[in-house]
């Protein structure tokens, strides 16, 4: 597992160091002392804001389909259930972090953290 | 009263990943994340949380330290100085089984670990099957790298270009406003000319009385009135953004400099639909792998004995449904759709 995380960690950090100099882009934070006087831009925050914005879907966009073996009640109940839990406040707040992420690091992560 | 997964989107930026490993497709032999844990929950898995370290900063995790700095901050009085420990998540495989580790102290303290299990029968028939409970959503997967392209690897050159323009048409505007001279300190104290916002520059031309033109002594030095022509190079700038992302300023919600006609605009509006749309199918993959992991949690902590109950909408109103572990369990494959929200 070390030797794993090793690895993982001298692989990543270049791509960790660019993606935290984004970061301060997309964000516009800047070094006051230094740069008191300068001005930003915010292409990349409109940019970010506007893909966020066209993807944000606050409904169930997953269908479960059936494979034509008699399963229909169980495939009607499973959308249900996925559409309750999908739809409810927490995922949608979830959704938010999931897209800000999606275009400010090039990817976001899932976990399943638990049954509660 | 009636449990859900518990899902949380984690900080890529805490993400170690498999060198070979392709998230997109969800082929990889090892993944881990760094996270936190509180002084409670420490002690809720059994762990005296003052014999660990303080804390262990990563590199490549700033942000996760600033917000760990943060919320010990809130509470200086603790014994360590710190009510958050860093932990580290690792899953990967041993002789074939997928396991999962949380490790605190720089992986010296094993704070919990265990077999991942499967998310669905046909994952329990075969061991090799299971996957790891995370779901990986790309903006546009790259093979070279893990985090895959973003916005900013299209916009961070114009960005820091344009923020140079700026600064330096603030400059040359200032340059304009800013009263300058240039005199004769053989004649003329630097002082006498230092009001206001006045700028002196001094010289000298060696004492030579007779042929002083009095006029000459101070001369107001010309400006630099050419006509500034880095708005075209800005608005250049501007449409390489508009082409490679697809997103202009109808797009963004700002109205363009010049009036559209409604046709114009649903145009514009549907030219990006037609861009973004493959950026959709990129995130079906995700929603796919992310389906797995919901119905695994079902799969694996719903009892026979739990209750669900759903909403269902039907010609007459909302309805309730109770829902049993049989209601919904099946045996089968799940077959997923996504629909397009373009």
């Amino acid at each position: 597992m070390r030797r794993e995380r090793k690895e993982g960690e001298d692989f990543s950090y270049a791509f960790k160091q660019e993606i935290e100099f984004d970061m301060k882009l997309l964000k516009n934070k800047r070094d006051k002392k230094k740069d008191e006087k300068l001005v930003g831009d915010t292409t990349l925050f409109n940019n970010h804001t506007a893909l966020m914005a066209r993807s944000y879907q606050s409904k169930n966009q997953i269908k479960i389909r059936g494979d034509k073996n008699g399963i229909e009640r169980e495939v009607k109940m499973l959308n249900l259930t996925l559409t309750e839990d999908m739809e409810s406040a927490q995922m949608k707040a979830m959704k938010n972090y999931l897209i800000y992420d999606k275009f400010a690091t090039g990817v976001a992560i899932v976990g399943n953290g638990g049954w509660d | 009263m009636y449990k859900r997964n518990v899902f949380s989107v984690i900080n890529p930026l805490t993400w170690v990943m498999d060198p070979s490993g392709d998230y997109f497709v969800g082929n990889y032999r090892y993944t881990g994340f760094f996270g936190m844990k509180t002084r409670q929950e420490l002690k809720d898995m059994g762990v005296d949380p003052d014999t660990l370290m303080d804390r262990s900063y990563e590199k490549g995790a700033i942000e996760l330290k600033e917000r760990m700095q943060r919320i010990s901050a809130l509470f200086p009085d603790s014994k360590l100085g710190s009510e958050v420990f860093d932990v580290y998540y690792h899953f990967t495989h041993v002789n074939g089984v997928k396991v999962w580790t949380i490790t605190a102290s720089f992986d010296s303290v094993l704070l919990s670990s265990g077999i991942v299990k499967p998310n669905s029968p046909l994952e329990a028939k075969k061991k090799e099957a299971i996957s790891f409970p995370f779901a990986f959503y790309y903006w546009k997967p790259d093979r070279d790298n893990p985090f895959g392209e973003r916005p900013a690897n299209l916009i961070r050159d114009v960005q820091l270009t344009k923020a140079r323009i700026k600064n330096l048409r603030l400059n040359k505007m200032e340059a304009e406003l800013y009263p300058m001279y240039l005199y004769n300190k053989d004649y003329v104290s630097g002082k006498d000319l230092t009001f206001g916002f006045n700028k002196g520059i001094p010289i000298s031309t060696g004492i030579d009385g007779a042929a002083v033109n009095l006029g000459n002594i101070v001369t107001p030095i010309q400006k630099d009135l050419r006509v500034d022509t880095s708005f075209a190079v800005e608005q250049d700038l501007d449409q390489m953004v508009e082409r490679s992302t697809s997103i202009g300023a109808i797009v963004q919600g700002t109205t363009t400099q010049r009036r559209e006609t409604l046709g114009t605009n649903q145009l514009v509006a549907t030219n990006t639909d037609v861009n973004l749309s493959l950026n959709e199918e990129v995130h079906a993959v995700g929603d796919e792998q992310f389906v797995k992991i919901w119905f695994g949690g079902y799969y694996q902590n719903f009892e026979d004995g739990d209750k669900k109950l759903v909403y269902a909408g039907s010609s007459t109103g909302e309805q309730a449904i109770v829902l049993r572990r049989a209601d919904f369990i099946y045996e089968g494959n799940l077959s997923i759709s996504i629909e397009s929200n373009i």
